[in-house]
């Protein structure tokens, strides 16, 4: 047999179809995962109408449309924690009547949290959750609860549950903890604009009362069958003089189909007189759409043979650096990586390069390595690689070349290459070393045309919004720093018209943000000059001027301090702007303000929780602060929610007494099976209103700068070697 | 032709257009559906011993249990003896000797894998000589530098002799099942070994939860020494 050396060029593809495979095909046996909990009518974990102690699995996100008789409720249900969920929701009730308005329908914004206290193991303990349903809202649906689940056999779930406010409502018996206190036995039922915590009446009121039912997922596949004790009077829903719905039973009965992963349907029989139904949507940042990758392997590399030659001639020599540089940008090219620039000091390269394709940035990183190891002259004993994000150089990686050759297909190589590179914040110094610059580097002009899909609950005046344009980007770029960027949004559907000017009394700053959005004509949505800079190599800079943003347009300034070791960071950034109008592009309005804020952030490193804290002046001319916690996982997906507090008075400020709302990204590397560095964010919640607005500049150096620091590289640094 | 286009309008619009174009991934897809592609290909000739014999690079041919037809995969790269094969698509099979160690594009990631010395499929042997228990350690991609790994406990079961014929090469070979089971589960793997030598010409092994099982052929195997 002849010795048969690997070689580098690989044959062309050959396929070829075989006669079919003579082994025998085996599976992988694995114990069936626990199935995931139901959700109720109120878009959490539960029974029909009635919760149970279950809990998502962490991260699911759910949505949710549930209707009987003339109450309907839209809803968003996130597992934030393993042991902690929170939902929103919009109910509307249909002839709620007030004595001005017998017809009157109510619409309705509540907010929930449950934390599990136990959880259900095999044996005798039950899974304990304790709830605050409509904690933050008007109230309507106000109600605490502790309430417990057991899975008695592995079909059949049983739970039980005391309650309080609204799951006090019929057979109750003294609430308990008015022993403790005759407080105790009053319940706050003023609540004004909503909101706020109504900490004056969790578990407070004279009666406490039980609830219960049972859960059976059938040997059907996908079906479960659920009936349940509801304490839940209705009292209200059946006052009003207009309404029909007549409570006659505590009972509730219901089948629920799995129509596939992720899509619930339910049909039930609610208090003996009315028909409802329920359909969920329900997703896992953790588990992509499409799990598999279809994107092309990395390219085989080996180490460099020992009798390589060491010599550095080449690098005296520019047109051998010009000629190596040029197929070594041509060869990264094809990953989806532009190399901009390569600095040559000796046994050292620094290289700089940009990610045009992958959702994580330690593969690119790979990609690039991997080239460098095929194409570099064996005298190169380290990489400098250096990513750039929107003309900032961000992070730079040091690789040790021998070190990684060490690693190239071996067990662990994850790990063991995380613990032997470097990480450092970028700072070019060439100081007199050969650089090449990729030819033709700038002006450069990128683009980007992206289906932007929106939905928007909790808006005054319309419950829920849900939309898709079609969003155009172009960016030119003058030099790494300067840019001009303009983006254009053509809505595709879910246009609506004009609403009319708001009837705020505060300068109406984002509640004719309806406006802005409305009618069926593309929008400039921002037309900016910009420049972006480094002061030293832990802190980012950025000037931008011109159309900002939809509603505004004028001059920004902003400044961040983050080092990559570091977990958190310090941000300032002041703006002087005009309103536009919302009817011509290009035209503005008198109202002008200087706003500005100084922020902190901090990655907690916790289940990737992020924590903002921004304190300064408003669009509206408020001072005040701004909460901002997010959830972020390692794919890119984000969950935020943030709260402001102004000198805005709850009077002022109107309905929901403050700002606040929750943000969603989506990276599009979740939803196709192939790499792509797209991210979609969804505004799931925005009261669009006054006091506490801030500018919405794309690009704030935390958000272009995070995904380049310590912590997210570590998060995926296992796609390394992808 | 409605549904190339239709197929190309969805693909397009879920992943979005830039000026870096599509995934090339996508983009073989699209031609493949798409019947005015100039430059789709038609079915070529089978591949043949001889066209193989006269590359005089080794060879392997496999096939997802999963897919229709094998692909040939050429070693591309060698690393302590670990040989990374590569298919003109990019899919990476990365071996030592016969025991898979990695893969990389063929849909669920084998970060790298590892076994307890001696390992009949690492390390070719008579069978008679192999051992009565190998433990096999795998790492899948997860959130961190270090993936997710799973180790089983493996026993080796002899079965019928046979003649198995190899892209036109006869083999004469015994069949031995391989009965794997860790705390995450467990799974099975076959191989047919050389009568003589024990080297595994062809082997159907376990990728991972997610990807399932892989049958690979040797068609010409690395007999170069590990560097």
């Amino acid at each position: 047999m002849s010795h048969r050396r690997p070689r580098a060029v690989l044959l062309p593809a050959a396929l070829a179809s075989v006669s079919a495979l003579a082994l025998g095909v085996m599976a992988f046996a694995q114990e069936a995962p626990r199935p995931r909990p139901s959700v109720n009518l109120y878009g959490n974990a539960g029974l029909i109408d009635m919760p149970s102690a279950e809990m998502m699995p962490d991260g699911q996100m759910t949505l949710s449309w549930s209707k009987f008789d003339g109450m309907s409720r839209r809803q968003f249900n996130f597992q934030i924690l393993p042991r902690l969920s929170g939902t929103l929701r919009y109910s509307t009730i249909d002839n709620w009547g007030r004595p001005d308005d017998p017809d009157y329908d109510l619409w309705d914004r509540s907010f929930d949290f449950r934390l599990q206290i136990l959880e259900d193991k095999p044996g005798w303990q039950p899974s304990l959750a304790l709830g605050f349903r409509d904690f933050l809202g008007t109230g309507v649906y106000s109600g605490e609860y502790l309430v417990a689940s057991k899975r008695v056999v592995p079909s059949v779930t049983v739970t039980g549950g005391v309650g309080w406010g609204r799951f006090a409502g019929v057979n109750g018996f003294k609430n308990p903890f008015c022993a403790i206190s005759n407080g105790m036995c009053a319940r706050d039922e003023d609540y004004g604009e909503g909101g706020k915590p109504a900490f004056g009446r969790f578990f407070r009121g004279e009666d406490a009362a039980l609830f219960g039912g049972v859960e059976w997922r059938t040997p059907y596949d996908g079906l479960t069958l659920k009936a349940e004790y509801s304490s839940d009077a209705y009292t209200r829903e059946q006052s009003g003089p207009n309404a029909h719905f007549d409570r006659k039973s505590p009972f509730n009965f219901g089948a629920e189909y799995n129509i596939t992963e992720g899509i619930t349907v339910g049909g039930y029989y609610m208090y003996g007189d009315a028909l409802g139904f329920n359909i969920a949507l329900s997703g896992n940042p953790n588990k992509p759409l499409t799990p598999q990758d279809l994107g092309v392997g990395p390219i085989p590399t080996t180490a460099r043979p020992d009798d390589a030659p060491m010599g550095e001639g080449w690098q005296n020599d520019p047109a051998k650096r010009t000629r190596l540089s040029d197929a070594l940008a041509k060869a990264m090219d094809v990953e989806g990586i532009r190399l901009e620039r390569i600095t040559f000091k000796g046994s050292v390269v620094d290289v700089v390069i940009q990610n045009r394709r992958y959702n994580q940035q330690p593969r690119a990183i790979g990609r690039a390595t991997r080239v460098l190891q095929v194409g570099m002259p064996a005298n190169v004993k380290t990489f400098n690689v250096t990513l750039i994000a929107d003309g900032l150089e961000t992070t730079t990686v040091t690789i040790d070349r021998a070190e990684y050759e060490s690693q190239i297909s071996r067990w662990d190589a994850g790990q063991s290459s995380w613990d032997t590179v470097g990480l450092a914040g970028a700072w070019d110094d060439p100081a007199g070393y050969p650089v090449w610059t990729r030819p033709n580097l700038y002006p450069s002009v990128d683009w980007t045309v992206l289906p932007q899909p929106y939905l928007v609950l909790l808006t005054p005046g319309e419950p829920i919004r849900v939309g898709l344009n079609l969003d155009a980007n172009v960016t030119l770029r003058l030099s790494q720093g300067a840019s001009f960027n303009i983006g254009v949004s053509q809505p595709l559907f879910g246009t609506y018209d004009d609403p009319g000017d708001s009837d705020s009394t505060l300068p109406h700053v984002r509640s004719n943000t309806s406006r802005y959005y409305s009618g069926k004509n593309p929008r400039l949505t921002n037309l900016t000059g910009d420049y972006v800079f480094k002061l030293n190599e832990n802190t980012y800079g950025q000037v931008s001027a011109g159309y900002l943003e939809r509603q505004f347009a004028g001059i920004y300034s902003e400044v961040l301090w983050k080092p990559v070791d570091q977990s958190w960071g310090l941000g300032a950034d002041l703006a002087y702007v005009k309103q536009r109008q919302w009817d011509a592009p290009l035209g503005l309005t008198d109202y002008d303000v200087v706003t500005g804020f100084g922020s902190a952030y901090w990655e907690t490193g916790w289940y990737g929780m992020q924590v903002e804290l921004d304190a300064g002046r408003y669009l509206a001319g408020d001072w005040g602060g701004t909460l901002t916690v997010t959830r972020e996982f390692p794919n890119g997906w984000a969950v935020g929610a943030y709260a402001t507090l102004t000198d805005v008075t709850a009077e002022d400020y109107g309905e929901g007494s403050f700002d606040k709302g929750v943000m969603i990204t989506i990276p599009f590397r979740w939803t196709v099976p192939f790499e792509t560095d797209a991210r979609n964010s969804i505004q799931l919640t925005s009261i669009s209103r006054d006091g506490g607005a801030q500018l919405d500049v794309a690009n704030h150096l935390w958000d272009t700068v995070k995904e380049f620091d310590r912590q997210h590289m570590k998060w995926n640094w296992g796609s390394y070697w992808q | 032709m409605r549904l190339t286009v239709l197929a190309t309008l969805l693909l397009t619009a879920l992943a979005g257009c830039t000026d870096e174009g599509l995934n090339p991934i996508v983009s073989k897809a699209i031609d493949e559906v798409n019947p005015f592609h100039a430059s789709a290909p038609k079915p070529g000739a089978p591949v043949t011993r001889a066209q193989i014999d006269r590359a005089d690079v080794a060879t392997i041919r496999a096939r997802l249990v999963s897919d229709k037809s094998p692909t040939f995969l050429v070693a591309a790269a060698n690393n302590g003896g670990y040989i990374t094969y590569a298919s003109g698509l990019r899919q990476l099979v990365v071996m030592r000797n016969s025991q898979v160690t990695g893969t990389r594009g063929l849909g669920h990631d084998l970060l790298s894998a590892k076994s307890t010395t001696p390992d009949p499929l690492a390390t070719p042997m008579p069978v008679s000589q192999w051992p009565a228990l190998v433990q096999r350690s795998y790492e899948f991609p997860a959130n961190a530098p270090r993936g997710e790994i799973e180790t089983f406990d493996c026993r080796f079961e002899r079965g019928p002799v046979k003649e198995m014929v190899i892209l036109d090469q006869p083999h004469r070979g015994q069949e031995v099942s391989e009965y794997c089971e860790g705390p995450t589960g467990s799974f099975e793997q076959l191989h047919f070994a050389d009568l003589a030598t024990g080297f595994v010409w062809r082997t159907l092994s376990w990728l991972g939860p997610r990807q399932g099982l892989i049958d690979i052929e040797i068609v010409l195997p690395y007999t170069g020494s590990p560097r």
